[in-house]
């Protein structure tokens, strides 16, 4: 990590020496949003307050020289929440130095990097640590220390990675809404390599498009960012769960082809870890754009989504077997509002047990309004520990 | 050069060239002329200022830098990068515009660091809440094979003649039955477009102003302004800064590209 971070000061040193001038931007934002819960909790001792406000501040520093060949980016994440301390957090969503030319670009630093085609659960997305105390099925993810090389050319891009120091996973505390059943001891991380949060981690990935085809291959070793959760018992033999991060290999292929307005696509991973346990994961769908269709200058795009996963659980993604289906309509109006409505069918259960509305607006050149809704339904599987947790989340964004 | 600007001109100038066959292979080659003219730039790169007005009097702007690349044979790639609103401040949306053949495109989402290929069929959507759909930004670059056509006449605009032309999408799922341009038979430039939707009423008008000689060979508008009757509203787009040839290349137009 130390080496990493001295690289990217020697490079921050080396592209600033020389007489050209950086161009330098500052931009970024800050939050308030409220929590709401309607239901009260399942368990006695988590917090009653019906109302939890959080705010967030975000502010992206970028210096770069001519024509973006050499570039110097800052981008910390900063959340505060008044009620659950464990889902406050710092970020350093961005710190790094990346040069390029025509055929190569090479970045250090802190980075996030986004995997895959799909629009709910994206198994090949591995690579950075999912901030899943930002929202529940959150996208999120936490900056990655990592060296990324890539080469572009008519056969694709391929790009290279190093990673080092791995994230542990941080939870909601365990009296906080949308907190699991048994307490998980956050400081409690066992690690499957002795060499801890220090261990080297590689990846590599080769996509291309082909006209209205696009293919993904990556292969990734290090942490599973999806802890295995076990259970321990405290000094006065009280249950805890601790998490456990084993290294594995990932496998994973994406695909996607655009047939005019429609999308058909899919994300396939295979996993082993170094106890020799497999495991496969599949998310594949389509998505329809009926904009041209009805002519009304809106995009309004339909979309469903089959997802598998053969291991037991997950903390990330808590379905297993499930259709997805939704819709998205963006009004393509001044405020730039839109709505996406979605939900999902638990095949094994047989029931839908999730409901999530997001809906935002523009209210003036620096002023945003968000409102979520996340809708839980289930009572006996996975979601049970927080099937009282259906929430409102109000939220206005200023810029800057 | 001359040549064939009098073979042109001498074509469409033909009593009765606005019917038949003779018809569309003028209307054609004053388009080729037009992109003969105005295309050979390599790559292009410019500042945009967009102001959406309402019919009430309201109005909004909203600021991007647009690259342009020319493909040999393919078309052109371009790159809108959003600078405001700040919400949406480092969006950036990649088309690859094809002939005849389904355009590709793709949108950056610096939220999540995402690049997503989306439906050709979002052409007909309006670009930012303007009067401009994409497939209107992506026809400003002249594509013979997009379109077919027919000459209709001359006509005066605004005091310069100007050969009218009609021409019609073949591409699918345009949001446009047909559109008839006025061409400057000097500068074989745009001077305006009116656009008729699938129902053929005359929906949009688009008048280009300003127009400044770049490269010693480049005409480009400083003004376009689009003006929508059904709705009343109108946006305007003044181009500023306009640099060509500064070494932008394919690999500057890749999905991958979008994240630097």
């Amino acid at each position: 990590m130390r080496t990493v971070i001295c690289l990217v000061l020697l490079l921050c040193a080396a592209g600033f020496a020389g007489p050209v001038a950086a161009q330098v931007t500052v931009s970024g934002g800050l939050s308030g949003q409220i929590r709401t819960f309607p239901e009260r909790p399942t368990r006695a001792e988590q917090d009653v307050r019906a109302a939890q406000p959080t705010f967030t501040g975000e502010a992206k520093l970028e210096a770069q020289g001519p024509r973006k060949r050499f570039m110097v980016t800052f981008n910390p994440y900063v959340r505060y929440d008044a009620v659950d301390g464990q889902r406050s957090v710092f970020d350093l969503h961005e710190l790094k130095v990346s040069a390029g030319g025509q055929h190569w670009h090479v970045k250090a630093g802190y980075d996030v990097e986004f995997w895959g085609v799909m629009e709910v659960v994206n198994p090949v997305n591995v690579l950075n640590q999912t901030d899943v105390t930002e929202d529940f099925l959150t996208k999120r993810k936490l900056g990655q220390l990592m060296v990324d090389y890539t080469l572009l050319g008519n056969f694709g891009t391929v790009d290279f990675y190093a990673l080092g120091g791995f994230q542990p996973m941080r939870f909601p505390t365990a009296t906080a809404r949308l907190s699991p059943a048994v307490p998980i001891h956050q400081d409690d991380v066992m690690y499957g390599s002795g060499r801890g949060r220090s261990q080297l981690e590689g990846a590599v990935r080769y996509f291309r498009n082909v006209r209205n085809v696009y293919v993904g291959v990556s292969q990734f070793y290090g942490y599973a960012r999806d802890p295995e959760m076990l259970v321990a018992f405290d000094s006065q033999s009280m249950p805890f769960v601790a998490a456990r991060y084993d290294l594995e290999h990932q496998t994973g292929v994406e695909v996607q082809v655009t047939l005019g307005n429609v999308i058909l696509k899919s994300e396939d991973v295979f996993r082993a870890d170094a106890h020799g346990r497999r495991s496969h994961a599949l998310s594949a769908g389509s998505e329809y754009d009926l904009g041209s269709v009805l002519q009304s200058g809106r995009t309004i795009s339909l979309f469903a989504e089959y997802y598998f996963d053969s291991r037991s659980q997950s903390l990330v993604i808590p379905f297993r077997n499930d259709v997805f289906a939704g819709t998205r309509v963006s009004l393509n109006d001044r405020r730039s509002s839109e709505v996406r409505v979605w939900g999902n069918y638990d095949l094994s259960a047989r029931k839908v047990t999730a409901i999530m509305v997001d809906a935002s607006a523009r209210l003036s050149e620096r002023l945003k309004a968000v409102v979520t809704y996340r809708g839980i339904m289930a009572r006996q599987d996975a979601l049970a520990s927080i099937a009282r947790d259906s929430h409102f989340v109000f939220k206005l964004e200023a810029f800057f | 050069m001359t040549s064939i600007t009098a073979l042109v001109i001498g074509q469409v100038l033909t009593p009765g060239a606005g019917s038949g066959a003779g018809g569309a292979d003028q209307g054609r080659q004053i388009f080729a002329e037009v992109s003969r003219r105005n295309g050979g730039y390599g790559d292009q790169r410019a500042g945009v200022s967009m102001q959406l007005k309402r019919k009430s009097g309201a109005a909004t702007t909203r600021t991007m830098d647009i690259a342009t690349l020319e493909v040999a044979n393919d078309g052109t790639r371009s790159i809108v990068s959003f600078d405001s609103p700040l919400d949406v401040k480092g969006t950036k949306v990649l088309t690859y515009s094809h002939g005849e053949q389904d355009d590709e495109q793709w949108i950056y989402l610096p939220a999540f660091k995402r690049v997503k290929q989306i439906a050709d069929a979002s052409k007909t959507t309006s670009f930012m809440g303007s009067e401009f759909t994409y497939e209107d930004l992506n026809s400003l670059n002249i594509q013979l094979d997009k379109f077919s056509y027919r000459y209709v006449k001359t006509e005066d605009v605004n005091g310069a003649a100007c050969f009218v032309v009609e021409r019609v999408p073949l591409y699918p799922r345009s949001g446009y039955n047909r559109q008839v341009v006025w061409i400057d038979t000097v500068k074989y430039v745009v001077l305006k477009v009116e656009y008729y939707d699938r129902k053929d009423a005359l929906q949009k008008t688009l008048s280009l102003s300003g127009y400044r000689q770049y490269a010693s060979a480049l005409w480009r508008a400083d003004e376009m302004l689009m003006t929508n009757h059904q709705s009343g509203d109108e946006t305007k787009l003044r181009w500023t800064g306009y640099t060509f040839k500064s070494g932008l290349a394919v690999n500057d137009f890749s999905a991958s590209a979008l994240k630097r």
